[in-house]
């Protein structure tokens, strides 16, 4: 293939057939849906159907990456996993960081495509064109950070590897993928889906290169990077708080606003949130490190040097695991937490779905609605470290209590019952990540309408959260700065929302990091555009109304990727703590979130009907997802424009 | 003057294996983004967060006492390759202490240091390369 950026071909593997082969990546497609998750959505459209189980040989493992990755791209070490998923049984889409991304790119593929299942476990061991399944018995078991070692003694220190653990094996529903040692692919299950098929792992190293078609312009954006991540507006910024604290730095920050998630979400302000504050965990940091290809560096390796969690070390723990396991169920010891992550990273267990299935237990046994009996003995009193250590195991080994939590919290709630399901924090079946949308309104419509249900990276906006006022301007124009400044105002949130989820469904096939991009929003449409055309020479991507559309395309496809399982609009609702209880305590008390209006705005920008809840005809011919309409037309009766339905607006 | 070399070396402490040096050193030579091809390497342990080894050329010219046709000469510090001169004898390979000159399709390259201003030492971000 001419075109530059890409390796321009598909890996295909087929474990039940113990076959491989390689497809190209056709020009068209890279054009429509560019890469990553726009790529993997295509694919996953057409190699599944509502018929397809989540844990099935027919549901294929997609590992993809995009035009940028391998090449000094902004934070571009990045890839990602989709599959159906077996947690939520939609769209399912995780992301990791790393080195692994690149290497797959570096040895020729812009993707893998995992079919079918082995027999008796497997890993899958990729050198450039040499493609292995190779038996592996003896891994099944292991932990990630030992099937990680094993396999580099094996093959070779150069190999990068993705593995599960003990938790993918026995099909946890929200089971992670552990990509060098640390990163974690942790949403959606992406993990059971390998464990499903018997794939313990891949490996993978790569001899080839990354062309770019005009290398004198690219060496141009390059210096552009360059500058933004050491001289511009945002680099110290970025330096002092990513930099040096990580994403841990977001702790006090969050508190401060009120959307620190404590106590199974019961408020958004935790006092004692300075004992997990990045400043505090400073103290266990061994190191600082980076993914491939990175100028923000954001990662740490921490460890526990005495006490009862003596010699734990991991990778981490970053936000999102500070909340899950800390505030959230006040547990304020740090050296509890890092042990606790380290735990999750070996059994490959995603934190954010662990944390909250562990507070639903302890809300429910403050409750009296699960006694110690229930929980063969644990006492899950909030802030016992001890009881959330034995849950967490019986979780990976799917031993008693843990066999029915492994299922994830909707369906945990749903077989406990006596009614424990309000206090399931999820939407979709996804356990939410750690913000409040009653201290962030616009966060509310972001899980709502989130492809793959309460998670905060597929469209949360941070310029109404930090109040970035001339960012505000510049997007989305001066008349509507303040209500888009106001964290606490549903208006405009609607048009917000879609705008970032257009701008991360983008990011997400491009592939770069949501650092830069959501924070510090440091990149945009414009850059990218600036990005792709030197580097693919597809002169679409120059172009910001094209890759604007595409960005609509994907997410589009994404969104009816849901609506053909029969999951649209009636699951867009939020747990009834954000609407229906009051913020007790913090800067916030008092706010509820009110989805509605941000809903209708959202829906109105996206082209899609409010009322029935489906795209337009016309708005998905105008993307060229007539294909799709095709197939939702068996389903639903499409609603067209002009027939009593106010006209819609693109764009925000 | 002229004499006294200028190198490249790193402080292992501030580096975080990002490998952009390689990425911006392969780009600069050879036009594409490929770690292999670079001049400058780091291995770097992604378990525990720490360089294990820095292969990068010291300069210290053993490659140039080995050359048969005067390819490789010291010029301001730096020992340069001129290409129209390579007999492709590979001796130099052999002679090089630290490993640090690559081979690509049969021919040697080594690191010349951009002309006295390292693009890998631009690119890196915490100041872990630098030019000694």
């Amino acid at each position: 293939m001419s075109l530059k950026g890409y390796a321009g071909k598909i890996l295909y593997v087929d474990l039940s057939k113990e076959k491989h082969w390689v497809e190209p990546l056709r020009e068209h497609v890279a054009k429509s849906y560019v890469g990553g998750s726009g790529l993997a959505a295509y694919l996953l459209w057409n190699l599944t159907d509502e018929k397809t189980d989540p844990l099935g040989p027919e549901n294929p493992l997609i590992v993809a990456t995009g035009p940028a990755t391998g090449a000094l791209a902004p934070s571009s070490g990045r890839f990602m996993i989709a599959a159906k998923s077996p947690l939520t049984g939609i769209w399912g889409e995780s992301h990791a960081g790393g080195f692994f991304g690149p290497q797959l790119k570096y040895a020729g593929y812009d993707a893998l495509v995992v079919l079918g299942r082995a027999e008796r476990p497997v890993s899958i061991v990729i050198d450039d064109s040499s493609v292995m399944i190779y038996r592996s018995d003896d891994l099944w078991g292991m932990n990630t950070r030992d099937t990680t070692n094993e396999l580099r003694s094996r093959f070779g220190k150069d190999y990068h590897v993705m593995c599960i653990g003990p938790a993918g094996e026995r099909l946890v529903k929200f089971a992670a993928v552990m990509v060098d040692y640390y990163r974690a692919a942790g949403r959606t299950g992406m993990g059971a889906v390998m464990g499903s098929k018997n794939l313990k792992a891949i490996a993978v190293r790569g001899s080839g290169g990354v062309e770019v078609h005009d290398p004198d312009k690219y060496f141009e954006v390059m210096e552009d990077i360059l500058w933004r991540n050491t001289e511009g507006p945002w680099a110290l910024p970025a330096q002092m708080s990513l930099g040096r604290y990580g994403t841990p730095n977001l702790v006090t920050v969050i508190n401060a606003i009120g959307r620190l998630p404590t106590k199974n979400h019961w408020t958004g302000y935790w006092e004692e949130a300075d004992k997990i504050s990045g400043n505090e965990l400073l103290k266990y940091r061994v190191s600082r490190g980076s993914c491939f290809s990175c100028m923000i560096m954001c990662k740490h390796v921490t460890r526990v040097g005495d006490g009862k969690y003596e010699g734990a070390f991991s990778g981490g723990p970053e936000y999102e695991t500070l909340v899950a396991l800390g505030s959230n169920l006040l547990i304020s010891d740090l050296k509890a937490i890092i042990y606790m992550n380290q735990l999750c990273n070996l059994y490959g267990l995603d934190t954010i779905s662990t944390g909250k299935v562990l507070s639903y237990v302890y809300e429910c046994y403050e409750r009296g609605i699960l006694t110690k009996e229930d929980l063969d003995g644990v006492e899950a009193v909030w802030g016992s470290d001890e009881a959330a250590v034995k849950l967490i195991n019986a979780i990976a080994s799917r031993k008693g209590i843990g066999d029915v939590l492994a299922e994830g919290v909707a369906r945990a709630a749903e077989i406990i019952g006596r009614g424990s399901e309000v206090y399931a924090l999820h939407v979709k079946k996804l356990e939410v990540s750690a913000q409040d949308p009653r201290a962030h309104k616009s966060v509310g419509c972001t899980w709502a309408i989130s492809v793959r249900g309460a998670d905060h990276l597929r469209s949360l906006t941070t310029v109404d959260e930090l109040g970035y006022r001339d960012v505000a301007a510049e997007r989305y124009g001066p008349d509507k700065v303040d209500y888009v400044c106001d964290v606490l105002s549903e208006k405009y949130k609607g048009y917000i929302v879609k705008d970032q989820e257009d701008l991360f469904a983008l990011v997400d096939s491009v592939i770069m990091c949501k650092y830069g991009t959501m924070w510090p929003p440091m990149y945009y449409f414009d850059f990218i555009a600036k990005l792709l055309y030197p580097l693919t020479g597809i002169k679409e991507f120059g172009d910001v109304k094209y890759l604007r559309l595409t960005a609509e395309r994907i997410a589009n496809l994404k969104r009816c990727y849901n609506l053909r399982e029969g999951v649209g609009k009636e699951s867009e609702v939020l747990p009834r703590r954000f609407t229906h209880e009051p913020m007790p305590t913090g800067p916030a008390k008092g706010q509820v979130c009110n989805l509605e209006p941000m809903l209708r705005e959202y829906y109105e920008s996206r082209g899609w009907d409010y009322e029935s809840g489906l795209p337009y005809e016309e708005t998905l011919e105008g993307l060229g997802l007539e294909y799709v309409a095709d197939v939702l037309k068996r389903k639903y009766r499409l609603p067209r424009m002009g027939h009593g339905c106010s006209k819609t607006s693109r764009g925000t | 003057m002229g004499l006294q070399s200028k190198y490249l070396s790193l402080n292992p402490e501030l580096c975080t294996g990002c490998g952009i040096c390689e990425l911006v050193c392969s780009f600069t030579k050879f036009k594409v983004f490929n770690p292999r091809l670079s001049l400058v390497k780091i291995e770097y342990d992604y378990e525990n967060y720490r360089v294990e080894r820095a292969t990068l050329c010291i300069q210290c010219g053993e490659c140039s006492k080995v050359c048969p046709t005067s390819a490789l000469h010291r010029d301001n510090g730096v020992i340069l390759l001129d290409h129209s001169l390579c007999s492709r004898c590979l001796a130099c390979v052999s002679a090089c202490p630290t490993n640090a000159i690559v081979v690509v399709d049969g021919t040697p390259y080594k690191c010349d240091l951009c002309g006295g201003r390292p693009l890998c030492v631009r690119y890196c971000v915490r100041g872990a390369l630098h030019v000694s």
